[in-house]
C-alpha cells in the first residue's frame, strides 16, 4: 500500500545528506537520486515522494528514537553503509514536510 | 419479459445483468491474445522498438520486476512484451563449478564441483566482469546443495548487494535483478549469522529477460498505476513533473519511427518521429488535467494500413469511457 505524493524538502545545503538518506529509506535502488538541483523552492531541494503506507508515520512523526532506529535497520537490509547518529538527527530536524512547504 | 432459469440459460446470458434474455459481455480475451501476438511479430524481421501494455500482468512496482505493481500503488518496470518476454542466451560459462576455471575468487574455493564459501572474513565472493548489461532485467538461479551457517547475496560488486537476493539454507534459488554494473558477482551475506557462512554453491545461470524494458528505479519518480472506476481500464499517471518510465535502446531507433499510444481522448499513431537510445514512456505535461498513459507501441518503421488497423484495433481496448467531464 502506497500513500499519494507527500512533499519534502531540505535545505539545498543538505543535498547530499539527504539522498543518502533517501538512498536508504527507498525501497528500490535508485533513492539516492531523489533529491536534485532542478528542483528547488525557496532555497529547499524539493521532491514529491509516495511512501509505502506504514513508513510515513514515522517519518512524519519525527521521532528521534524512532528515526535512529528505522533508518539502520534499513540500512542493515540493504547492505548500505549507515548514516551516522549527527547526520540522522539533523535531516530528522531539518526536514520540511506537506503543508510546512511555502509553494 | 420472461426470466430464464439459470439452468436454462444459454450461453452468454447473465442473470446478474437483470435483463432477461440479452446477452452478457462477450470476453474478447482470445481475441486479444491473438492481437498481442500479431503485433508481436510487426518485430520479426528485427525491427527495434518495443510494446508496452498498460496492462497490471506487465507491470512492476520495483525496478527489477519482481513485485507486482498495485492498484494506486508505484510502476518501477514496465515490461516491453515485443519479444515475447523469452529469456536469453545462458550467461555464465562455468556454471556448474566443473572446473577451477573462468570464476575470479575471493576467500572462496573450486573444486568437486561446487563453489565453496567458509569464512568469517572480509571479502568472501566469486565474480566475472563484462557480463551483464547496465539497464537490463536478468532472471538468476542457484542451488545451495549444502549449507551449515551464513547466507549468500547477488551483487554488482561496485555499490551495493541487490535487495531481496539473499538466499540462505539449502535449495534452489530463482532472483531477478535490474544490472547496474556489468559484473556478476556471488558473495557472502555479510547480514547473515554475522558474516560467517560455510555453504556450497552449484548451478549458476543468469539470463537476460529479453526486450526494452521501461524502468524507473527512483522511488519520487515513479508513476502510479490507476483503474478506471466503470470501465475498468489500467493506465499510468503522471502526476508530477519529475516522472519518467524510461526505455532505453541498444542504438538510436532514427527518423521514421511510428509511436502509437493510447491517451483518455483515444488512440494515437504518429509517424516519421524521431527516437534516440532512451524513451520516457510516461512523460509529464503542465497542460494535460489527466496524466493518462495507455499502451505504448514504438517500432522503426512506417506501418502498412493493416497493421494500423490492428494496433487501432487492440488498443482501443485500453479507451477509456468519460462522461460528464470525467474519466470512468
Amino acid at each position: 500500500m502506497w500513500t499519494e505524493r507527500i512533499p519534502c524538502a531540505y535545505p539545498i545545503a543538505l543535498i547530499n545528506e539527504a539522498n543518502a538518506l533517501a538512498a536508504i529509506i527507498d525501497p528500490d535502488t535508485g533513492g539516492a537520486a531523489t533529491f536534485t538541483l532542478d528542483s528547488v523552492r525557496g532555497g529547499y531541494v524539493y521532491a514529491e515522494i509516495p511512501f509505502k503506507t506504514h513508513f510515513l508515520p514515522i517519518v512524519q512523526g519525527r521521532d528521534s528514537a524512532a528515526w535512529q532506529a528505522a533508518i539502520a535497520q534499513l540500512a542493515a537490509e540493504k547492505g548500505m553503509e549507515p548514516l551516522s547518529p549527527e547526520t540522522i538527527e539533523l535531516l530528522r530536524s531539518s526536514l520540511k514536510i506537506g503543508d510546512e512547504i511555502e509553494s | 419479459m420472461r426470466q430464464l432459469p439459470p439452468a436454462l440459460a444459454p450461453n452468454g446470458y447473465s442473470p446478474a445483468r437483470h435483463s432477461p434474455l440479452s446477452p452478457a459481455p462477450v470476453s474478447d480475451q482470445g481475441q486479444r491474445l491473438t492481437d498481442i501476438a500479431a503485433i508481436q511479430r510487426l518485430f520479426a524481421n528485427g525491427e527495434n522498438g518495443g510494446y508496452w501494455p498498460a496492462d497490471s500482468a506487465y507491470l512492476y512496482e520495483d525496478s527489477a520486476g519482481t513485485l507486482p505493481a498495485s492498484f494506486n500503488g508505484v510502476v518501477g518496470a514496465r515490461f516491453d512484451v515485443s519479444k515475447g518476454l523469452v529469456l536469453g542466451a545462458e550467461l555464465i560459462t562455468n556454471g556448474t563449478f566443473d572446473s577451477d576455471t573462468w570464476w575470479v575468487k575471493s576467500g572462496t574455493t573450486i573444486a568437486n564441483g561446487v563453489a565453496t564459501f567458509v569464512s568469517a572474513g572480509s571479502s568472501i565472493y566469486i565474480y566475472k566482469t563484462n557480463i551483464l548489461t547496465a539497464g537490463r532485467i536478468y532472471r538468476v538461479l542457484v542451488s545451495i546443495p549444502r549449507s551449515a551457517s551464513g547466507g549468500l547475496i547477488i551483487s554488482d560488486y561496485a555499490t551495493a548487494p541487490y535487495a531481496e537476493t539473499g538466499m540462505a539454507g539449502t535449495g534452489d534459488f530463482v532472483r531477478q535483478i535490474l544490472a547496474t554494473t556489468a559484473y556478476v558477482m556471488l558473495q557472502r551475506n555479510s547480514a547473515v549469522n554475522g558474516g560467517v557462512c560455510d555453504f556450497d554453491v552449484d548451478n549458476v545461470s543468469f539470463k537476460e529477460i529479453l526486450g526494452n524494458h521501461a524502468i524507473q528505479s527512483t522511488t519520487a519518480n515513479k508513476p502510479y498505476l490507476r483503474r478506471t472506476p466503470v470501465s475498468n481500464k489500467y493506465w499510468l499517471d503522471s502526476n508530477t513533473s519529475t516522472v519518467a518510465l524510461t526505455a532505453t535502446f541498444a542504438s538510436s531507433l532514427g527518423s521514421a519511427c511510428t509511436i502509437a499510444r493510447v491517451g483518455a481522448e483515444g488512440v494515437t499513431i504518429a509517424e516519421n518521429q524521431t527516437v534516440g537510445t532512451t524513451y520516457n514512456l510516461c512523460p509529464y505535461n503542465a497542460s494535460q488535467l489527466v496524466r493518462y498513459r495507455g499502451d505504448t507501441l514504438i517500432i522503426n518503421r512506417a506501418l502498412t494500413l493493416v497493421e494500423k488497423a490492428l494496433v487501432t484495433r487492440h488498443f482501443k481496448r485500453g479507451v477509456p469511457m468519460i462522461s460528464n467531464g470525467a474519466i470512468l
